[in-house]
């Protein structure tokens, strides 16, 4: 589970025009401009292992490769992959590499770089090992007991075979995400090989600034070749982009999931989705008053959801629980509310991201209406990265997040509440979860697995450890001269570019 | 004006509609039969293919997987090449080619067709089925809805609809062709029938061939022989009927024609007898007796021995001829005292092979009736018009009508007068066309008739 979506930048606007300008000054053909995506935020890392945020994820899709991909509709294609196995007893993985698949600077991929690169996310110094931890031998590897992975090898340049430690099928959806990133190892270990990455993506990296990320069209890409030659990611707030994107200025604004009210949807491509993500308030328990079961419950329940919803994201579906629409655990009804009393508390600080398009408005309304219910609440406002290195070390008491799903699977989801699980932001410790999430892992029947599911969900919201606010049924900006956007269901970072073009015409007669 | 046609064009233009109207019927007719029959066909394979991924779905449903749900309809839709959606009541929960249509609201698409569950809309076939399994959940209030596109299956009822279009065509013009040569080739003796009839008009006998296997046209043939046998007995009939007519004619004609010179003899001899008349006008009237008591014999003769009047042609002065018939006819007529008659001779005409007598006397009878119409002046022009004679009796009298003149001309006509101008005429008219001239009738200069004889 990733934190994401509300970053903000440290945008110089003046820059953004004035390097703008310079671009398209020297633009001959339509079908050479860059396409340029508007992300909340610059990658607050290039690893691959350290990543747990939205547009980190967005740039990793785009430049690095794994053996998988997902699909648009949560299905599994080929990546690095030619082929792959499954032994009969589910435990072993086998895949076969594709012979012409190559990193960015020319070197051929070998199973040995693919060893390598998935040892890195169960090392001690991943951040993403809670997705890997069923591979055998990663747990002692991650703990230092093991100078490498047994359940990862290469049986020889082009073969690779993952053991695991009981048959678990999801692992092929960790796989195909945004962590599972081959990358060249010999390279890996070169002290700046992350300030200028190399991969085997759809597009390489060409330059690095301050608010651009300028990506080139890798020619020796494995798979079909993007349409477009170049593309930026470029760091910019809401607003900025908006304003942006009416000027003809960007092309895609998919980072930000808007109601489609928004002015900048008066011109333009409007694509309505799903994502599997749920906004919170999340609340810390490790920080005092939320240690207090009775505060949190008085808490969840004199934020109202709805009402937020209604002023902020109309066009969001409503969240009954934690659980996105659409995934096991997902709470189709309301609970009833049975009013609790107010507990004394100490005060109580609601982190608020900057660089939504009504951050100020968000942090006021959460001010004055718990302030009215006779809380003793005071809203900050922090930068994302600031936010999201306070998120890292848990020390955000309560904060306004979207968790999104990583993988397609509820699993991935609720582990987020295992007391083991470092990434843990309520910091819970409950027995149940973690009984709940082990018997779930076990089983093979879904049916079985759902009920599982079920309470493991009703007993998140018993402990109390979010407000939930809504779900996102996304409204994504595309400017009218792109063809071939399709949004994914899983996430935005893993919408697929390659397929993306510019209408040529459409652009001429734009410029018009 | 239409050129007639041949009986094969006929015959080609008059079945070219059934050749394209019923093909084209037949292609129609089979379109929608086969467009019914496929849409049952697809219907129920679409339906019974729902109600078979039912049950699984419904698993999925109740176990809220939609990434599952997801990846199951997309890819066998995918591989059956159609569209599915899974919807509640609200709202679309999935859909297996789109991802900006999940969550939007559910639209009743479609319209229904008589005797078939699925409904149609303009690119699909819809069909929707309840998701339910045994032993689920009792009510899942989710459906399944199956898009089928119907290009393919609109592609195929046109592919068969062209086929049945260009055999049943195909198959309509050899028949016909093979019809209308079978046709042509029946009709064959009737060519054989016209030709029998041509020899039948020109030689008046035909001889019997081998056509006549066909009833109709032996029946044909048998009434234009019994025809044309009876034609000759009536022609036979006619002949002789015509034959004492012509010699009441002649009678007729020769005791008309014997009124002038007897006429003129009692004005000869009134002459001769009369006091005071010049002695070489009584001599003069003394010859012309003779010469009349003559000619009245000759005619007499010529009538006893041949009461066809037969003519007898020598080279004589036409001229001379002309003033003979003239002088006669105003001598018969003395007691008409005021008209005057003006006559006009061309030199350049000599000889002409003539009868002088027989053509005298038709000149007489016209010059006669002339003065009988006049009111004072009768015209006698002898000319050579271009290879022929014309010698023209106008007057200034009231003149004939014209469809009156071929009654006249025939000896049909009836007259007002006592002698009856009717006789005159066609006793003229008989005599010139033994010459072979004809008398062209018309309006005269003077204002009454114009009788102008061309030989």
């Amino acid at each position: 589970m990733k934190k994401i979506v509300l970053g903000t930048t440290f945008t110089a606007l003046v820059l953004i025009g004035g390097f703008y300008h310079q671009q398209t000054k020297h633009v001959t053909s339509y079908v050479e401009i860059p396409y340029i995506k508007a992300v909340y935020s610059k990658p607050v890392t290039y690893d691959p292992a350290q990543m747990n945020d939205g547009a980190s994820l967005i740039f990793s899709e785009l430049v690095y490769e794994g053996l998988l991909r997902f699909t648009e509709t949560y299905g599994i294609q080929a990546g690095i992959a030619k082929s792959w196995e499954t032994s009969k007893d589910g435990k072993t993985l086998t895949f076969i590499l594709k012979n012409n698949a190559k990193f960015h600077n020319g070197d051929k991929i070998t199973a040995f770089d693919v060893v390598a690169s998935l040892s890195r996310m169960v090392a001690p110094e991943s951040k993403v090992f809670k997705y890997y931890d069923m591979i055998l031998g990663a747990s002692d590897y991650h703990s230092g007991i093991s100078k490498s992975v047994s359940g990862i090898k290469a049986s020889n340049d082009h073969t690779v075979t993952i053991e695991l430690k009981n048959p678990f099928p999801p692992i092929l959806y960790v796989l195909a995400g945004g962590t599972a990133k081959v990358l060249p190892a010999k390279l890996l270990r070169t002290k700046d090989f992350f300030k200028n990455p190399i991969g085997s993506g759809p597009f390489s990296v060409a330059k690095i600034d301050k608010i651009d990320i300028e990506l080139r069209r890798f020619e020796n890409y494995h798979g079909k070749k993007p349409h477009i030659k170049s593309m930026i990611l470029r760091a910019v707030d809401q607003t900025t982009a908006m304003q942006e994107a009416k000027e003809g200025k960007m092309h895609d604004l998919s980072s930000w999931p808007l109601s489609g009210l928004e002015d900048v949807f008066k011109e333009g491509q409007d694509f309505s989705t799903v994502v599997a993500d749920t906004w919170i308030i999340g609340f810390n328990t490790r920080i005092a008053p939320l240690n207090d079961i009775k505060v949190r419950k008085a808490l969840k329940q004199s934020i109202d959801s709805e009402k937020f919803r209604k002023t902020f994201y109309p066009s969001a579906a409503q969240a009954n629980g934690y659980v996105p629409t659409g995934f096991p655990g997902y709470i189709k009804n309301e609970s009833p509310i049975q009013q609790e009393e107010i507990p004394k508390h100490s005060p109580i600080t609601i982190t608020i991201p900057e660089g939504l398009d009504k951050t100020n408005e968000i942090a006021t309304f959460f001010e004055t209406t718990l302030k009215k219910k006779g809380w003793k609440i005071k809203t900050e406002v922090l930068s994302w990265p600031e936010m999201m290195k306070r998120y890292e070390d848990k020390t955000l008491q309560t904060f306004l997040v979207s968790m999104i799903v990583d993988y397609p699977d509820t699993e991935f989801l609720l582990n987020n509440f295992a007391s083991s699980n470092p990434d843990n932001y309520s910091g819970i410790k409950d027995k149940l979860i973690d009984s709940l999430l082990t018997s779930a892992r076990g089983l093979q029947d879904r049916v079985k697995r759902f009920d599982v599911y079920k309470k493991l969900a009703n007993r998140i919201e018993t402990l109390a450890l979010s407000a939930n606010l809504f779900h996102s049924k996304p409204h994504y900006w595309i400017h009218k001269c792109v063809k071939g956007f399709k949004p994914n269901l899983l996430a935005v970072a893993y919408i697929d570019y390659r397929k993306v073009s510019f209408d040529n015409s459409c652009l001429e007669e734009a410029s018009k | 004006m239409n050129r007639s046609l041949s009986f094969k064009e006929y015959l080609n233009k008059k079945l070219l509609p059934y050749k394209i109207i019923l093909p084209a019927s037949l292609a129609l007719i089979t379109a929608i039969i086969t467009a019914y029959s496929i849409l049952i066909f697809y219907s129920d394979s679409d339906l019974s293919f729902a109600r078979a991924i039912s049950p699984h779905i419904s698993t999925l449903i109740e176990t809220q997987d939609g990434p599952e749900l997801q990846r199951f309809i997309t890819s066998v839709a995918k591989e059956k090449g159609i569209r599915i959606e899974i919807f509640d009541d609200k709202r679309i929960i999935a859909s297996s080619d789109s991802t900006t249509t999940v969550g939007i609201p559910l639209k009743n698409i479609g319209m229904g067709i008589l005797g078939i569950k699925t409904k149609i809309s303009r690119d699909n076939l819809i069909s929707t089925v309840k998701i339910k399994r045994d032993g689920g959940p009792a009510n899942l209030n989710s459906n399944i809805r199956i898009f089928n596109p119907t290009f393919e299956l609109f592609f195929m009822v046109m592919i068969i609809s062209a086929i049945i279009f260009f055999l049943s065509f195909l198959i309509l013009n050899i028949l016909a062709t093979k019809i209308i040569s079978t046709a042509q080739k029946s009709i064959e003796p009737i060519k054989e029938l016209e030709h029998s009839i041509r020899k039948l008009s020109e030689f008046g006998e035909v001889s019997l061939s081998n056509y006549m296997y066909i009833e109709e046209l032996e029946n044909i043939y048998n009434t234009i022989l019994t025809t044309s046998s009876k034609l000759k007995r009536s022609n036979d009939n006619l002949a002789q009927a015509k034959a004492k007519e012509l010699t009441v004619e002649a009678y007729k004609r020769l005791i008309h024609d014997l009124h002038t010179p007897v006429a003129a003899l009692k004005q000869m001899i009134k002459i001769i007898n009369k006091e005071g008349i010049p002695q070489d006008k009584k001599d003069f009237a003394k010859m012309r007796v003779a010469e009349i008591a003559e000619q009245i014999l000759f005619q007499v003769t010529a009538s006893k021995g041949n009461l066809k009047v037969d003519i007898d042609r020598k080279e004589n002065d036409l001229n001379e001829s002309v003033r003979k018939a003239t002088g006669q006819a105003q001598m018969a007529l003395t007691e008409v005292q005021n008209v005057e008659i003006v006559e006009k001779y061309d030199s350049s005409i000599k000889s002409f092979l003539h009868d002088n007598m027989m053509l005298g006397r038709a000149i007489s009878n016209l010059v006669v009736n002339a003065i009988e119409a006049s009111k004072g002046q009768v015209e006698v022009v002898v000319k050579k018009i271009n290879k022929e004679i014309s010698i023209a009796i106008s007057d200034d009298g009231e003149g004939i009508k014209q469809e009156d003149v071929s009654l006249f001309l025939q000896g049909r006509g009836k007259s007002k007068k006592k002698n009856g101008v009717g006789i005159g005429l066609s006793s003229a008219n008989h005599i010139i066309r033994l010459h072979g001239g004809k008398i062209i009738y018309r309006k005269s200069h003077l204002g009454g008739a114009c009788f102008d004889i061309r030989m």
